[in-house]
């Protein structure tokens, strides 16, 4: 890169490569040179494949002027050479820029139209009888001098000036007659544009002709009643200075109906919401019900008092065994429907009764006990039945296998018949008492 | 002058076989092309040099269309002829 490379760089190389001597490589150079400028002073070019053209190239007298003197320095005529390198040289040589391509620049063609022009292309696209202007002019029958409609083009410049002036706020007036009207659209019903539209109609109104006049006087009033109708349905005051005041309460009275028709449906669809839910939990509740077997006890309320009365007659018959004869078939029915309305009032209660009947079912099966030395019937009451005066329910159970009960050989085996078989139960008094009882009557 | 008569003009001046002819005149023409190729310049005593220079962007205008075209830049071989060489050719249109 930048480098300079002379003849015998080129000639060491031609000897490397080629094997040469490096006189005869140079030899060889000079030799290529020399035809070279030969065929540049008979032929006037050298056309070499692989390397270029070399061309020499007249050139003409020309005027040189010296910025340092100021003074011009002329040129005569002369030749001068040239080379122009094969493609494919040139190509390696503008590698770095090879990726850009000529780029062709197109001049935008501005045309300055008069105004005069755009002024009748505008008019002429317009309707004027259709769309009212919004500017105050006089309408008259006799066409106006310097007005919009009728300019008069190219009378001085002055006209043009004016006439330019008036162009340009006929537009901006117009651009601002839009917006309004675009504004008023969007936000009907807000009181600023309420109030605005009887000066816009006014304005308008000025600009328009008489026929059209009237018929926007005639609009308006009625515009103004149903907004007094719509004051009255609202309010109950109605002032006629205060409509400005009236008409907000129309906007805030208008939109609370919506508010309350929204909240009727909100409420409504709530109300809807609740049963549904209320209807799932109760069928999930019958759903418990019915698995874990409330529901039957409950649906069974016919078969149910049989059933306790059986389990409980059961129960009553073996107490009964150890009780009196005093207790008669009334007082055992009035004590099993006792139960039967504990049962009703708490399902739960019901379930010790079964369970005690199990109980007694799985303690049917008699226990057998050898007397020993210091073994007593007392001792085993109190052992078996939890007290030592239900010794009596022993002795009775083994009264063969004994004839004394205060002396029992040892080794007599005893049998001791479950508690309900005698009705024991060392918690109830009367249970007690009435072994007592049965004691004091067995030791006379 | 044309290539054929350039070599048949060189084998004249330089006999040695027509192979080993056409190799030098190749490896001479490789070696200034590779070296141009690389923005070196190469200087000939008694015939001229030939340098590498940059041509910036530029708008010229075909006079035919009237287009105006945005030339990229670009580098070009730029061969200076020596002072021996204008003589001679100076002379030489003298003579004629």
């Amino acid at each position: 890169m930048n480098n300079k490379y002379t003849t015998s760089d080129i000639a060491d190389h031609l000897s490397k490569t080629c094997n040469l001597p490096i006189p005869m490589s140079d030899n060889f150079f000079q030799e290529y040179l020399e035809i070279i400028t030969e065929g540049l002073l008979e032929d006037g070019y050298v056309d070499i494949d692989g390397l270029g053209t070399f061309r020499v190239v007249e050139v003409e007298k020309q005027q040189i002027a010296n910025l340092e003197n100021g003074t011009v320095q002329e040129i005569p005529k002369h030749k001068k050479v040239i080379f122009v390198a094969q493609e494919e040289i040139a190509a390696a040589v503008n590698e770095p820029f090879g990726m850009f391509e000529p780029l062709i620049l197109e001049d935008e063609k501005i045309k300055i139209e008069p105004i005069e022009e755009a002024a009748q292309l505008y008019f002429e696209e317009r309707e004027p009888d259709n769309v009212p202007l919004p500017i105050d002019i006089e309408l008259s029958d006799e066409p106006i001098k310097g007005s919009l409609l009728q300019p008069e083009l190219g009378d001085s410049e002055e006209n043009l000036d004016k006439f330019a002036n008036d162009f340009i706020s006929h537009l901006k007036a117009s651009k601002d007659e839009m917006i309004a009207q675009e504004t008023f659209k969007q936000e009907d019903g807000k009181t600023m544009d309420v109030e605005q539209k009887p000066q816009e109609v006014k304005a308008t109104i000025e600009d328009l002709p008489d026929d059209q006049i009237q018929e926007e006087t005639i609009e308006t009033p009625t515009e103004e009643i149903d907004k007094t109708e719509d004051i009255e349905k609202h309010t109950d005051t109605v002032d006629n200075n205060e409509q400005s005041l009236n008409i907000e309460g129309i906007v805030v009275s208008e939109t609370p109906p919506t508010k309350s028709a929204n909240d009727r449906e909100v409420k409504s669809n709530d109300m809807i919401v609740a049963l549904i839910i209320m209807t799932l939990v109760f069928v999930t509740t019958l759903a418990l019900m019915w698995f874990s077997g409330m529901l039957d006890n409950l649906i069974s309320k016919d078969d149910a008092p049989q059933e306790i009365v059986t389990n409980v007659d059961e129960q009553y018959s073996e107490i009964s065994l150890s009780t009196t004869l005093s207790n008669s078939e009334t007082t055992k029915s009035d004590s099993v429907y006792e139960t039967y309305a504990q049962v009703n009032q708490s399902t739960i209660a019901a379930e010790p009764l079964k369970n005690t009947n199990t109980i007694v079912k799985t303690e049917t099966t008699p226990i057998y006990e050898t007397i020993s030395k210091g073994v007593m019937l007392t001792s085993l009451a109190k052992k078996h039945y939890g007290n030592k005066f239900f010794w009596c329910y022993i002795y009775e159970e083994n009264r063969s296998k004994i004839k004394n009960p205060n002396l029992i050989p040892l080794g007599t085996k005893l049998t001791i018949a479950p508690r309900e078989k005698y009705g024991i139960d060392p918690t109830n008094r009367e249970s007690v008492e009435k072994a007592k009882a049965l004691c004091n009557k067995l030791s006379k | 002058m044309d290539n054929k008569n350039f070599e048949k003009r060189l084998a004249e001046r330089f006999p040695i076989k027509k192979s080993l002819l056409e190799s030098l005149i190749k490896e001479t023409q490789s070696f200034i092309g590779k070296r141009l190729a690389d923005s070196d310049s190469i200087n000939i005593q008694g015939f001229g040099s030939f340098e590498i220079t940059k041509q910036i962007e530029h708008i010229i205008t075909q006079p035919e269309s009237g287009k105006r075209l945005l030339m990229p830049p670009h580098l070009t071989i730029n061969f200076n002829p020596s002072r021996s060489l204008l003589n001679k050719l100076k002379l030489r249109k003298n003579e004629q």
